[in-house]
């Protein structure tokens, strides 16, 4: 283990095909604490794949992924599921159980994996609620609430597990502009009161330019661009400065 | 996604599924006589439904056979002393009543299952509202294939399931109790009314489980859950269907002999 | 061209739309907005006649959807291209025979749709994957053979309902594009519903929004952007966070 380093999370040349169709070729990142990094792209790209592979759900046919300075690649399933506690998933579209309550969806984890009573639970599933403020519609069930709560309801949940790394993938597709606008402050202000070290899959330009400490982009299955939205923004590469305006014509692939 | 946990509510849901179960029938009648016949699709699901299904119905009522002829023979061999009746004891119940009643609810699972889930997914992810957008009404496009393929395969599969019943009882019989196959296959006790009662049967689920499972299918809500839970409410209530069915037959024809 | 009056509907006791009313003059286009849930795409089926509402009235045109039987429908939504939110390709028919669908429902020669299909995959810059299956497709991908097969048939009303959910910047804009090309084509009426406001505002020249079924505005998107809760929407961000 080498001290001088206080990377959180890193990736070091990492490949990786679905039969013939190669989708990551030899990607390295490296993330500090704390920060929030926004992993950025077409549709396509590899973005989504790249984050899997933090927590076991894809494994690199080449390369090292290593997790506060530790070598995880080569974890079994079993090492996997203790890290997926420390390193939380929020998937794209909320997986909350429509047949509970909220605070039900939130309690259940803190039962199954914290060891708390059902009266313990519920507390703390409330003081969850509060951190996404969504303690008022505790009794609801996610089918009676709108796409951006129930987001904030499925972070609250990940939440539940203390993690030290969040990831984020997609949280604001096929939200609203101001629910969209509102899942971003929660994923700053958890970065800032929490020291949660996020990353954030997405091609929101807006949470983009809004949140982000740090923008990588892949393209082609490697990293084109990885500094502060200011550079992104001025980037003289012209497929950089094609994504960051939407721009229809220029020379990004079809 | 509201569950009827109530009383109330169950008989509630019950009631909707049943009149949306007519209401599909009916426009499935509708097309069977006005509609376009989509012959790919008809035999497409003539395959499926029918030709994977064979081997599976012959493994079933072939070890149906072997075992009602074995209870046959034993009970014959014990009380009488003589097992050369067995085949004109058991045939009878082969033909109008465990042949059709198993094979429809083999194909209530088997193929219920599949036309819901199916259907199902297509609702959940819009497909279906696509077909309604382009002159294609899903008990046209849907249902119609899947209703023609089961009214020909269902009979089918049961005839063969009920030969296969046959030689496996007969071998049973020859090599367990040593039955002479001439006198087991003495076919005057199989009278005309039981074979028209199975192939009734059979052609009455052939109606009732493509229509049954395509509305489970079609009242899909929601995302994969929604599929699942149509799956299930196919299987109960095709395989409800094929009993309540048998049961309503058989007295028919008890009260007609 | 377009028309909504009073229109309500619930479900499961549930009011969902309330009182909706408004119209798209013949080739106008009109950008549909609000929240997730408030009604946008209900809308649109409403207009298909794919959910009828309980109470109001809709009109395409001079036909009245509301005494339509299903069949007479059917005949209707001819006249429409509805681009779906989940994509809605058949996923067990081709590309080719997704896009030629509608034609075929139609009973046209097979030399007239295969011409017209490749005219319009060509159109969408997909020149060569009518044989392939949409489940091989890339999500921009599917998103332009739904465009392909929503106006293969040259229809006077295109429903969009969240063309480019979920895709990148410069895939929206190309989207976005393409919708308006094929809508000048056919000198077609268009509704788009969309959260991609920044896009939006340049290509509709009329902006209705939605708050949880009931309709806050629907005017040019000059006057829309005078409106202080339809500005503060299409600009989110200046308003101070709030619940939704």
């Amino acid at each position: 283990m080498s001290s001088d380093s206080n990377h959180m999370i890193s990736f070091e040349g990492i490949h990786k095909a679905f039969g013939p169709k190669v989708v990551l070729s030899g990607v390295d990142l490296a993330v500090r604490e704390g920060q929030i990094c926004f992993i950025i792209g077409k549709s396509g790209a590899g973005k989504s794949v790249l984050v899997k592979h933090l927590v076991g759900l894809l494994r690199p046919d080449a390369g090292t992924i290593r997790y506060r300075d530790e070598d995880i690649t080569g974890y079994t399933e079993r090492q996997y599921f203790a890290l997926r506690h420390r390193c939380t998933y929020v998937f794209q579209h909320s997986t909350l159980f429509d047949s509970m309550t909220l605070q039900e969806n939130v309690a259940l984890p803190l039962r199954k994996h914290r060891g708390m009573s059902l009266r313990e639970s519920a507390d703390a599933a409330m003081s969850y609620l509060e951190k996404v403020q969504m303690q008022d519609m505790a009794r609801r069930r996610p089918g009676d609430v709108g796409d951006g709560l129930r987001k904030r309801v499925a972070i609250a949940r990940a939440l539940t597990m203390q993690p030290e790394v969040m990831i984020f993938d997609e949280p604001t597709t096929g939200l609203d502009p101001i629910s969209a606008v509102n899942v971003d402050a929660l994923i700053k202000a958890l970065s800032d009161s929490e020291g949660v070290t996020s990353l954030v899959v997405s091609h929101d330009l807006r949470s983009i330019f809004g949140i982000a400490d740090r923008v990588v982009m892949l393209y082609e299955g490697k990293v084109l661009l990885d500094g502060t939205p200011d550079d992104f923004r001025g980037s003289a590469d012209p497929i950089v400065h094609q994504f960051v305006n939407g721009l229809p014509e220029g020379p990004m692939a079809l | 996604m509201s569950e009827p946990s109530t009383l109330g509510g169950l008989a509630r849901e019950l009631r909707a599924q049943i009149g949306d179960t007519i209401d599909v029938g009916r426009q499935a009648a509708w097309y069977l006589v006005r509609g376009r016949w989509d012959w790919p699709a008809i035999f497409a699901q003539a395959h499926e439904i029918g030709v994977r299904s064979v081997f599976f119905v012959i493994v079933c009522l072939g070890f149906l056979g072997a075992i009602i002829n074995l209870q046959a023979g034993f009970q014959a061999t014990r009380i009488i002393g003589d097992a050369s009746l067995i085949g004109q004891q058991a045939m009878p119940l082969v033909v109008r009543l465990l042949g059709p009643t198993l094979t429809g609810m083999m194909v209530a699972t088997r193929v219920g299952t599949g036309i819901a889930a199916e259907i199902g997914s297509m609702v959940v992810t819009e497909q279906v509202d696509a077909l309604r957008m382009n002159r294609a009404p899903p008990a046209e496009y849907l249902v119609k294939p899947r209703l023609v393929a089961c009214m020909v395969m269902v009979p089918a599969l049961t005839t063969i399931g009920i030969t296969a019943a046959f030689f496996a009882g007969m071998l049973v019989a020859a090599v367990g109790f040593g039955t002479n196959p001439g006198t087991y296959a003495d076919f005057d006790v199989v009278v005309g009314l039981d074979l028209i009662e199975g192939m009734v049967k059979a052609a009455a689920y052939g109606v009732a489980i493509p229509i049954i499972a395509a509305t489970a299918g079609l009242r899909a809500r929601g995302g994969s859950e929604g599929v699942g839970e149509a799956t299930t409410q196919a299987v109960v209530a095709a395989s409800l269907a094929v009993i309540v069915l048998d049961f309503l037959i058989s007295g028919a024809v008890f009260f007609l002999r | 061209m377009i028309r909504l009056e009073g229109v309500c509907k619930s479900f499961d006791g549930v009011e969902v739309l309330r009182d909706v009313s408004f119209a798209v003059p013949a080739r106008g286009t009109l950008g549909l907005v609000g929240a997730g849930g408030a009604g946008k795409s209900l809308i649109l089926k409403l207009l298909c006649g794919l959910v009828r509402p309980d109470r109001g009235r809709v009109w395409l045109g001079e036909t009245e959807l509301g005494p339509l039987s299903e069949r007479e429908l059917m005949g209707v939504r001819g006249r429409i291209g509805m681009i779906f939110q989940n994509y809605a390709l058949f996923d067990y028919l081709t590309v080719a025979d997704n896009i030629g669908f509608p034609l075929a429902r139609m009973q046209r020669p097979a030399a007239e749709i295969a011409a017209r299909v490749q005219t319009r995959l060509d159109q969408v810059h997909l020149p060569d994957i009518g044989p392939r299956y949409p489940r091989e497709l890339s999500g921009g991908m599917k998103k332009r053979v739904c465009l392909a097969r929503a106006t293969v048939h040259d229809p006077p009303i295109m429903l969009c309902d969240d063309p480019t959910a979920g895709l990148d910047p410069v895939t929206t804009n190309r989207i976005f594009r393409l919708l308006k090309d094929l809508q000048a084509q056919n000198d077609a009426t268009a509704i788009i519903v969309s959260h991609e406001t920044a896009y939006l505002r340049p290509i509709c020249d009329a902006i209705a929004l939605l708050d949880r079924g009931r309709l806050v505005f629907a005017g040019p998107t000059e006057a829309a952007l005078q409106h202080p809760e339809v500005r503060a929407f299409m600009e989110a961000g200046v308003r101070p966070a709030q619940a939704r």
